[in-house]
C-alpha cells in the first residue's frame, strides 16, 4: 500500500474480498501475512493502535441511537474537522436525524465521509457505493479522488464502474488468486462479468 | 484523551452491567451483586455488546481504540460513575418491592 494511490478490489461474492480488508486491518488473523505500509513492514497488531488505516466495513458501524450532530465530535475535537463534515451538502440536512433512521445510502455516505475525514494515512472501503443515489456517487467519487491526493485507498464494490472510475490499480480475486485487471474487457476474461 | 467514544461505549454496555448486577443481588445477596457488578459486571457488558452489537466495535477501531481499551476504560468508569447509578437502583428497587429478595 502506497499513499496517493486508488486500489480496486473486485470478486464475487464468497472471494474473500471483506476477509482481506479485515486481516489487513488486524480484527481476523491470517495464517501468514506480510503487510507494508509506505514499505515499512507493520504488524496487523499495529494498524488499529497506530491508526494507519481508517476502515468501512461492509454492515453498518455507528451507534443507532445517537444523532448525526452527537457523532461527529466523537470523531472530530478539532472545529475545523467537525465543520467540513457537518457543512457537507449531503450530511447538513441530516445532522437531526438519529443515526438509526438514516436510509442505506444516507447512512454509507455519512459513514464513508466520517473515516475518510479521519487524519490517517490510508482507507480501506468496503461498498462505498452501495445504495448511493447517483448525485452522491458522484459527490463521493470527487471526495475520494480528492483526498487520494495525500492518502492511499483501497476499495472493493460491486458497482464497477464506479470504482474502475477512480481508480489508478485494480486486481480481481479468483479462487484466491488476486489477477491484476485494468478494464472492463479484463473483469470479463476472469469471469466476474459475463462476455455477453 | 477523548473521552466522549468511551462514555458511548459505557452507556452501550451499562444495561447489560445493570442487569447482571440486578440479578446477582436477587440470586445472592445485595453485597455479593454489587461486588460482581463491580468487579464482572464490565466483563458481562463486553460480553454482552459482544454478541448483540459485535458490528459496532468499528466505531472504536477507527478511532484507535482497543477492545483492551474499552474494557479497562470502562472498568474506571464504572467505579467513578456506575456505582452511583446502581446504588441509586438499587435504593430504587427496595422501595417498590420493599426488600432486596423476592419471594
Amino acid at each position: 500500500m502506497e499513499t496517493g494511490a486508488i486500489f480496486g478490489i473486485f470478486g464475487k461474492n464468497g472471494s474473500g474480498k471483506s476477509t482481506l480488508l479485515k486481516i489487513l486491518f488486524g480484527t481476523l488473523s491470517a495464517d501468514s501475512l506480510q503487510l507494508e505500509i509506505n514499505n515499512k513492514k507493520i504488524t496487523p497488531s499495529e494498524v488499529i493502535k497506530k491508526q494507519l488505516i481508517a476502515y468501512l466495513p461492509q454492515h453498518p458501524f455507528l451507534p443507532n441511537n445517537q444523532k448525526v450532530r452527537d457523532i461527529i465530535p466523537m470523531y472530530f475535537q478539532g472545529e475545523k474537522e467537525q465543520d467540513t463534515v457537518f457543512y457537507n451538502p449531503f450530511i447538513a440536512t441530516l445532522t437531526h436525524k438519529k443515526v438509526g433512521m438514516l436510509s442505506h445510502g444516507e447512512r454509507k455516505f455519512f459513514e464513508t465521509i466520517l473515516i475518510s475525514q479521519l487524519p490517517h494515512p490510508f482507507l480501506m472501503l468496503d461498498e462505498p457505493f452501495s445504495m448511493l443515489e447517483p448525485l452522491q456517487t458522484k459527490a463521493l467519487k470527487e471526495f475520494l479522488l480528492k483526498i487520494s491526493e495525500t492518502k492511499g485507498i483501497i476499495i472493493t464494490d460491486h458497482y464497477y464502474t464506479d470504482v474502475l472510475d477512480i481508480t489508478t490499480k485494480n486486481i480481481v480475486l479468483r479462487n484466491g488468486k488476486s489477477i491484476p485487471v485494468n478494464s472492463i474487457e479484463d473483469l470479463k476474461k476472469n469471469e466476474y462479468l459475463s462476455k455477453n | 484523551m477523548n473521552i466522549r467514544p468511551y462514555w458511548q461505549y459505557y452507556k452501550d454496555i451499562f444495561p447489560f452491567i445493570a442487569g447482571f448486577g440486578m440479578i446477582c443481588c436477587i440470586a445472592t445477596s445485595v453485597l455479593w451483586g454489587f461486588g460482581l457488578f463491580c468487579t464482572l459486571g464490565v466483563l458481562f457488558g463486553f460480553f454482552g455488546f459482544q454478541v448483540f452489537k459485535n458490528d459496532q466495535h468499528y466505531f472504536y477501531y477507527n478511532l484507535g481504540i482497543t477492545k483492551w481499551k474499552l474494557l479497562k476504560v470502562s472498568f474506571i468508569i464504572n467505579l467513578l460513575v456506575g456505582v452511583p447509578i446502581f446504588s441509586f437502583l438499587l435504593i430504587s428497587f427496595y422501595f417498590f418491592f420493599g426488600s432486596f429478595t423476592i419471594t
